[in-house]
């Protein structure tokens, strides 16, 4: 397929300022029509439109939607005809194996990918795209019959014993395993939904690389590592314990690692790298600590035997830590969801390449902290969940304000990731379980878009400043729209899957604040921040898409991108609108019954329950789920309407009904104010943005300057560390060395005296010795003389005595008592 | 009985012995250190036939790793009587001391080819 | 009748056998101490000559009779060769020098003495029986009792032979 990319030495950045266009058609579709070289400074903006990229862009959508949606109908009917034979897909949750090949077909195209991708037919692309293609398939299939069982509490595991230790209980008796761990998979309604989003965005991203990724030279082991990625993310999600979580929450780490430092020749890259790996060490070791500090007490590794443990009152005694267990465990998430003293990294992270900043960094790696809290979500006390509230809100709105003043497009939405990753981290602290959890399903969809549409703008462009940019609406009408549509989203436009997910969370918070006086900051920045996103989200699209071209040039060189790169975004950008329709979400995500309370109640701790102080209909249902042992279904959520369908049904509702009102007014409120901000800013040019700039100088240098937070870490944390180290490299070299070495001085001293002992008398002894035998060897080799007849003299000489002494010894008492040998005669 | 008992052939015996041994020791002659040999061997079969006619012979044929069919009287009625052992011994010094004359002179010429002297005292090769 | 170890001498066998008996030591001594080779050879040849009387005496008639044939026909005439191989015919005298005689006559005196005293002062447990004929027991233990140590030396006679031809024979280099 590539036509000679190897050979020209062009770099592996498509943003790399190389003038040839080489980056544009991918091999095998050149189709897409335009010459590269042939235009020149004569076109004009409108004129470069694709006739065919609307109709192609309809065929791409037309078969995404048809070919997802037989997959998905597969799976929600349940039994589908093949010929006359019928296959029969409502066990299909009954065996771990569609998990399993979800789950390892991408290890698989990795090992292919990294043996034989170069050898492979173009570089092996097709590998592992088609490894996480069919499990995209197989993910919608679960995911149909996940709508189709329709049961907020449909779990299934499926688990071995992956340690098992031995010891005697009973003297005498057989051993029994007295630790295990379990090895598993957890199947259930929040894991369907992330393969979906894994394989779904992972899908699109592959195919999207293949355009953006053509010409680079290490292909094949892009594919790789975005296969590794899968694979252990799939992993992360598809465990059922949380040491294997942890494993796979490396594994992502290592490939986001590797994946960020994709072009290591540059040195940006490479010290990206090192952030993003450092910063999330920091993170792991708080959760490391934090699964150890569960394991310690509970004894178990699965999630359900933790939250069965945590209830039945193992923290009993010591109700404290499981607070602080929860903090450390949170940890993690603060280190992989880049929340506020750990985001430095994802920023930083954008390094890599645009398909991986969409993958990893926008829809799923990053997302790994607040499946974290999901996951975990029983195990937060109260207490904790005020700290996550606090971290993800600040994070929200902190983020935000970084975010107006960027203009790499990139970090732009870097920003705006951390920012919405504070919210669904808020959502969850403040109790809103479904709706954090649905703004990471929204999330996913809009923010890969927009990170693979700024992917084309770049690969269109060649550059990330949105300073050089502009009027790009016309040449790249497939990529505006989608990423416009994406902006909705994310801005909270009514009628945009970003809205709902975020006007839950919002919503969601507002009713927790009405309880709880802490979160009313949290409030704030979560309304603050939602106008700011609206208006730095729009300020990104008039700066990129609107206005008039800021560096002709490029505007004449840019072009849409080709299909590959295309049609992932008209998927996404479809699914930014409609991917929070059918109020499927709502009915099967509920947050599981919290074991820390019933641990809190049990420990004698009283609990501050929201319901408590509203109203009647949520108090006997909340305490009731309160005291049901946790994890077990629970009798109460059997009543179901349908047979069959159980939706989750919030037991305060009710009492959540006006907040979600008002967080509806508000939010909608605050978006409008931001669009028009932005609008009357940078497309209107009422408001000069310099001159406020002007105005408030230290507030702008701050913002561009991030808040400091990078050197703040460079001068207070990386400093003293680095200047403690030489301290300690001193103390070492001077004090310890001088101890060391006089120690030294004495052994050595002390092996001279025995070297002179070894050699004077130890030797003395052996040479002394060998010097004897020697002596004697040479007196007695004159014995050996050759002379046979000498040999006989000894020899005889040597058995008379023999004879002679053997005679006199045995018949000592016939000598004495016969002095005198009588000579008589025998028989 | 003979006319000597057994002491008479012993002490012959152990005269011959001796004066082998002189002669082996003070000779330089390889002959008459072969010669010095021969009387020793002599000595020694003296003594053999004189046990085989004088001792009383064990009853048996001895142990033994071979499964003789016969044991007893039978036994020495077929496979010769148990006193003839000595005599037989005395034949077998006597074949090997025709078989080590032979090897001896040869190997006495070889000598006296390589060195032209048959002086015992001179075959020094084996010097330690 | 005055007996010394069994001796009658009244009894002319017994001074038959004495006289066997000083031959043998007799000419053994001469063996032993003669500065002529040739003497010695030929003293040893009244030794073995002794030694087959004693034999006889023992009523050992095979090995009398093996003495005589293997000893004095065989053995001594290989002894002779030998004297006349080794020594240049010219030479009158045929040295038979002597070594260290004391330290040799020591030796021998003591092994003698040992000898002696083991020969008379053990009680040999001595039977009574009456003299037999040998040769036909001697070759029933040939092939009977004695059958692998007899054919071992034929093996070792043979080995014997051809190890001397192949000592005795001249180097063909030297030829």
């Amino acid at each position: 397929m590539s036509h000679g990319h190897d050979d020209h030495g062009h770099p592996p950045a498509p943003h790399g300022g190389s003038g040839g266009h080489a980056a544009h058609g991918a091999g095998g579709h050149g189709a897409s029509g335009h010459d590269d070289h042939g235009h020149g400074g004569g076109h004009g903006g409108a004129t470069h439109f694709q006739p065919a990229g609307w109709s192609i862009g309809l065929v791409v959508f037309c078969a995404a939607i048809a070919l997802g949606g037989f997959f998905f109908n597969l799976g929600r009917t349940g039994h589908f005809l093949i010929g006359s034979t019928a296959i029969d897909l409502n066990n299909l949750f009954d065996t771990p194996w569609p998990a399993l090949t979800v789950l390892c077909l991408p290890l698989l195209a990795a090992f292919v990918q990294i043996f034989f991708g170069r050898k492979l037919p173009r570089r092996g692309d097709w590998v592992s795209t088609g490894a996480v293609a069919v499990g995209l398939a197989i993910s919608l299939l679960m995911f149909g019959r996940m709508i189709g069982i329709y049961d907020w509490q449909f779990s299934r595991t499926f688990q071995i014993d992956w340690v098992m230790l031995f010891s005697r209980v009973n003297p005498g008796e057989a051993d029994v395993p007295t630790f295990r761990i379990p090895m598993g998979i957890l199947v259930d309604n929040v894991t369907v939904i992330m393969l979906v989003v894994v394989t779904l965005v992972s899908t699109l991203v592959h195919i999207f690389s293949m355009g953006y990724m053509a010409d680079d030279p290490r292909y094949s082991r892009f594919f790789a590592y975005l296969s590794i990625f899968t694979f252990s993310m799939l992993g992360l999600i598809l465990c059922n314990n949380i040491f294997a979580l942890y494993m796979f929450w490396e594994l992502v780490g290592l490939s986001s690692y590797l994946l960020i430092g994709f072009w290591f020749e540059k040195k940006s890259a490479g010290d990206a790298q090192k952030k993003a790996f450092l910063a999330n060490r920091v993170g792991d070791i708080g959760m490391f600590l934090g699964i150890l500090t569960f394991f310690f007490f509970t004894g178990e590794a699965t999630y359900q035997g933790i939250f069965d443990s945590v209830a039945g009152g193992s923290f009993t005694g010591h109700i404290g830590l499981l607070t602080a267990a929860g903090c450390l465990l949170f940890c993690g998430a603060i280190g992989k969801s880049a929340q506020f003293p750990l985001h430095v990294w994802l920023p930083d992270a954008m390094e890599g390449p645009t398909p991986v900043s969409a993958l990893i960094h926008a829809a799923t790696m990053v997302a790994a902290g607040v499946y974290l809290v999901t996951r975990m979500f029983p195990v937060f006390t109260p207490d904790a969940l005020i700290v996550i509230a606090w971290f993800g809100g600040f994070t929200a709105i902190f983020a935000a304000t970084i975010a107006l003043c960027a203009n790499d497009i990139k970090k732009v939405l870097a920003y705006s990731t951390v920012s919405q990753l504070g919210y669904m981290i808020m959502g969850l602290g403040a109790a809103a379980y479904t709706n954090g959890f649905f703004h990471l399903w929204t999330h996913a969809f809009f923010k890969a878009c927009l990170f693979l549409g700024s992917g084309s703008v770049i690969h269109a462009v060649h550059t990330q400043d949105m300073r050089e940019m502009g009027g790009l609406r016309k040449k790249m009408p497939i990529t505006f729209w989608a990423m416009f549509v994406s902006t909705w989203a994310i801005a909270g436009i009514p009628g945009t899957s970003g809205f709902t997910s975020k006007d839950g969370i919002l919503g969601d918070l507002l009713f927790a604040a009405h309880h709880n006086a802490a979160l009313w900051p949290v409030v704030i920045f979560g309304f603050l921040g939602a106008g700011l996103t609206a208006f730095y989200m729009f300020r990104l699209i008039f700066m990129t898409f609107f206005g008039k071209p800021a560096v002709q040039e490029k505007f004449d060189h840019a072009h849409e991108s080709p299909w590959v790169m295309a049609a992932p975004l008209i998927v996404l950008g479809a699914l930014a609108l409609t991917s929070d329709k059918g109020g499927w979400f709502q009915d099967l995500v509920g947050p599981p019954p919290s074991a820390a309370k019933q641990a809190l109640k049990l420990a004698g701790v009283k609990v501050h329950e929201p319901a408590a102080h509203g109203a009647h209909a949520g108090e006997e249902h909340g305490s009731h789920e309160a005291i049901a042992p946790a994890g077990k279904p629970d009798p109460a959520k059997a009543e179901a309407p349908a047979a069959g369908r159980r939706p989750y049904k919030d037991p305060l509702e009710h009492e959540k009904h006006s907040s979600h009102n008002w967080a509806m007014v508000l939010s909608i409120l605050v978006a409008t104010a931001g669009i028009s901000l932005s609008y009357l800013t940078y497309q209107a040019h009422v408001i000069s943005a310099p001159r406020i700039a002007a105005r408030l100088p230290w507030a702008h240098r701050v913002l561009l300057n991030k808040y400091y937070i990078d050197e703040f870490i460079q001068d207070y944390l990386v400093v003293p560390c680095l200047s403690l180290a030489h301290s300690c490299a001193r103390f070492d070299l001077k004090v310890v060395d001088f101890f060391v070495n006089a120690w030294g001085h004495v052994v050595v001293m002390w092996a001279r005296v025995s070297n002179a002992f070894d050699q004077k008398v130890v030797d003395g002894a052996v040479n002394g010795t060998a010097d004897v035998v020697q002596s004697a060897g040479a007196s007695l080799s004159r014995f050996q003389t050759g002379r046979i007849k000498t040999y006989l003299a000894w020899s005889l000489a040597g058995a008379l005595l023999l004879v002679g002494g053997f005679h006199l010894v045995s018949n000592w008492k016939h000598f004495r008592s016969r002095p005198t040998a009588a000579v008589e005669p025998g028989k | 009985m003979p006319v000597a008992n057994l002491e008479w052939f012993l002490l012959i015996g152990a005269f011959l012995f001796a004066t082998g041994v002189f002669t082996i020791l003070t000779r330089k002659n390889a002959v008459s250190v072969l010669m010095g040999v021969e009387l020793v061997l002599n000595s020694a079969n003296i003594n053999l036939v004189a046990f085989s006619r004088f001792v009383k012979a064990p009853p048996t044929l001895g142990p033994t790793s071979i499964e003789f069919p016969l044991q007893g009287e039978a036994a020495h009625h077929v496979y010769g009587a148990a006193w003839i052992g000595g005599n037989v011994f005395a034949a077998f010094v006597i074949i090997l001391a025709a078989a080590e004359a032979a090897v001896a002179l040869a190997i006495i010429l070889g000598i006296y080819r390589n060195l032209g002297d048959v002086d015992v005292d001179e075959v020094t090769a084996m010097k330690g | 009748m005055i007996a010394i170890l069994g001796i009658k001498l009244g009894d002319p066998a017994a001074w038959v056998f004495l006289a066997f008996a000083a031959v043998t030591c007799a000419s053994a001594l001469v063996v032993a101490a003669s500065r002529n080779i040739i003497y010695s050879a030929y003293a040893l040849l009244l030794t073995f000559f002794g030694v087959a009387g004693l034999y006889a005496f023992l009523d050992a008639d095979f090995i009398a009779a093996a003495q005589l044939l293997v000893y004095v026909g065989g053995i001594l005439v290989l002894i002779l060769f030998g004297v006349m191989l080794t020594h240049k015919i010219r030479e009158i005298k045929l040295s038979n020098e002597t070594t260290n005689p004391i330290v040799g006559a020591a030796i021998a005196g003591f092994v003698f003495l040992a000898l002696a005293y083991v020969s008379l002062y053990t009680n040999w447990d001595v039977v009574d029986r009456p003299a037999s004929p040998t040769t036909g027991e001697i070759g029933k233990a040939f092939v009977g009792k004695y059958l692998l140590p007899f054919e071992a030396s034929s093996v070792l006679l043979l080995g014997a032979l051809i190890g001397a031809a192949y000592l005795a024979r001249r180097d063909k280099e030297k030829a």
